[in-house]
């Protein structure tokens, strides 16, 4: 079955990539960089996992998590959220901890993640 | 104010000591010409300043001179002051301008009214308790114009005012130079609990005030006390501080302030501190600066490298140079992300002590030194079979081998005309951790002992503070850094360090 996937990440080269690799893998793919977009994507459609970066141009990753709360239950943000970041300091992760899901630091091993979701 | 410090001198509780730089010095010496100061003394000068009732004693080494100058009085303030050191900074023009404004506003409000519409001039004489000067305040336009004025003078006047009946006096018979008004004024004086000050208005004519005007005058300037001493606050506020300002200006030290049993103490004041201070500050700063840069610029780092790696797995068949490419691209955003990681790793002034690599941070540290030290391709020499681990402060100590590494540099780059020059680390452990940093340069010439005094520089722009530094840093981190004086090669600087 093919997975659908959401991909949140403002920096062009990552965003095109993740979602090359993904498509490869047999998933559906849609790819963002603003937040907001991201925001009514996950509001109007069921993703399985969505990566999400923590620094967009808009708004922040967590930002996009708290909106999602709306529609999703916390055990599904917790399952369906990766959070991606270049930016991993002790507070962050404590704060993705929070949310119960899982968060990867910058350079990550994109197979790791690919895996992860797929 | 001079009870005040009087109080403290007997008991001889100020006291002032530090390290002076060749400013400060040749300062003192300017004071009197008896004070002998060994000025080709390899120590620090550790002068210690005791505040006498009317002078300033200061010991030196051994020595005790005493001088008695007008500094004292500035000096004083300089200790009555400290507590108020951090409120200095944020003391700015504009603050100054407002204040001033209160007070000439609080002068001209006389001339507001009706019926002293006339008093074209209106002045404060202001004495704060204890204080060895008065002062004259008048307005031009919207300025306060200020002057010294003697204090028995002052109190002269104060007194007969006080004394007087009806506050009606006539400049042809008082003779005072300091009021500047002609013929007859009213004077009231006000005592505070921080200074007394006498409020003058008069029309500049012969002709004595009405009984009316003489009776609400006086009201008038006791009813306006508040407004009077507030503004007066502030303007002693303004001037102690700008005082103070100027003396640490011209007097560069840092001062560490105690105060033990009520009463003022200073003890240990270190010019050190200060470029110490710096130091740390201006590192700080660069972490952040860095961690910034890392993060911006790991990402898209991050992007070319996944998205290389992405162009090199496509099945699509390519050409050699292509897939070379490709690779080629991958390895260099790789490298740069390094590079990110280590500067941020080697300013990070959280760090403390832990167990590290030498020769990785020796490695990391020289590539901070590159635009300095390329032509030179400094040498790691590791005189142990394996790279040594140590336990220490990597930030600190990488912070003492780019120094040493960049003034090498630095003295290579002028002694050579091409690639002569050669700076190599060499490490190895006994009892100790021993770091050698060596050049083939020039070699330090002058004044050896000097080296690590601070502010003594033989560049045209150095601050003098590098190798007092790492002296401190190296003393911090329970080791030591001495200058082989036998090396003739060039400069040869030894660093050791605990090794467990």
């Amino acid at each position: 079955m093919n997975k659908k996937i959401l991909v949140i990440e403002d920096e062009p080269l990552i965003l095109r990539t993740l979602k090359v690799f993904l498509e490869k893998k047999g998933a559906s793919v849609t790819a963002t960089s603003s937040g907001k977009d991201a925001i009514e994507l996950i509001l109007n459609e069921d993703f399985d996992g969505i990566i999400c970066d923590l620094m967009l141009n808009d708004i922040t990753g967590f930002d996009v998590i708290e909106e999602a709360k709306q529609k999703l239950s916390p055990e599904q943000i917790s399952s369906k959220f990766i959070i991606i970041t270049a930016y991993s300091s002790d507070q962050i992760i404590q704060r993705a901890k929070k949310y119960g899901c899982k968060i990867y630091p910058k350079p990550l091993d994109v197979s790791r993640v690919i895996d992860e979701i797929v | 104010m001079e009870d005040q410090s009087n109080t403290i001198n007997e008991k001889e509780q100020s006291r002032l000591s530090f390290y002076s730089d060749k400013k400060t010095y040749d300062f003192l010496e300017s004071l009197e010409s008896h004070i002998l100061l060994d000025k080709t003394s390899s120590k620090k000068t550790n002068l210690k300043i005791k505040l006498q009732s009317d002078h300033i004693a200061i010991d030196h080494e051994d020595d005790r001179i005493t001088i008695k100058c007008e500094q004292r009085d500035a000096l004083v303030t300089l200790l009555h002051s400290l507590s108020n050191l951090q409120s200095l900074e944020n003391t700015s023009q504009e603050n100054k301008t407002s204040t001033n404004l209160n007070l000439s506003d609080y002068l001209l409000s006389f001339k507001r009214t009706e019926c002293f519409k006339s008093y074209s001039h209106t002045q404060i004489l202001l004495h704060v308790n204890g204080q060895g000067e008065a002062f004259s305040l008048t307005t031009k336009d919207s300025d306060i114009i200020q002057s010294n004025i003697p204090v028995a003078e002052f109190n002269t006047l104060f007194t007969k005012i006080k004394k007087s009946k009806n506050k009606l006096f006539n400049q042809k018979e008082l003779q005072l130079d300091f009021i500047t008004s002609v013929g007859a004024f009213l004077a009231k004086e006000i005592t505070t609990t921080q200074f007394s000050y006498i409020i003058i208005i008069s029309r500049n004519d012969i002709f004595n005030p009405e009984d009316s005007e003489i009776n609400l005058f006086e009201k008038l300037a006791l009813k306006t006390k508040f407004q009077a001493t507030r503004a007066l606050n502030r303007f002693i506020k303004n001037r102690r501080d700008s005082l103070v300002k100027s003396i640490l200006e011209n007097f560069p030290i840092s001062l560490e302030y105690e105060e033990v049993n009520d009463q003022y103490s200073i003890d240990q004041v270190k010019y050190l501190d200060k470029g110490d201070s710096f130091h740390q500050e201006r590192l700080e700063l660069m972490g952040e600066l860095l961690n910034t840069l890392r993060h911006e610029l790991s990402n898209p780092l991050f992007g070319i490298n996944i998205s290389s790696g992405l162009l090199a797995s496509d099945s699509h068949p390519k050409d050699e140079l292509y897939t070379e490419t490709i690779k080629d691209i991958a390895t260099s955003s790789k490298r740069c992300q390094d590079i990110l990681e280590s500067f941020t790793n080697l300013y990070d002034t959280n760090e403390g002590i832990r167990q590290f690599n030498l020769n990785n941070l020796i490695k990391e540290t020289l590539l901070l030194t590159k635009s300095e030290s390329k032509f030179f391709r400094p040498e790691i020499i590791c005189r142990e079979q394996d790279p040594i681990f140590l336990k220490s402060n990597p930030t600190l100590l990488s912070q003492v081998i780019f120094n040493l590494v960049i003034n090498s540099s630095q003295a290579l780059k002028n002694f050579y005309e091409g690639n002569e020059g050669k700076i190599t680390i060499s490490l190895k452990i006994g009892e100790q951790c021993i770091i050698e940093v060596l050049d083939n340069g020039p070699g330090i010439q002058s004044n050896t002992e000097n080296i690590f005094t601070p502010f003594y520089t033989t560049k045209e722009r150095g601050t003098g503070l590098g190798l007092t530094i790492c002296k401190n840093i190296m003393q911090k981190l329970g080791g030591d850094i001495v200058l082989d004086q036998n090396y003739e090669k060039g400069s040869k600087f030894i660093l050791r360090l605990p090794y467990e």
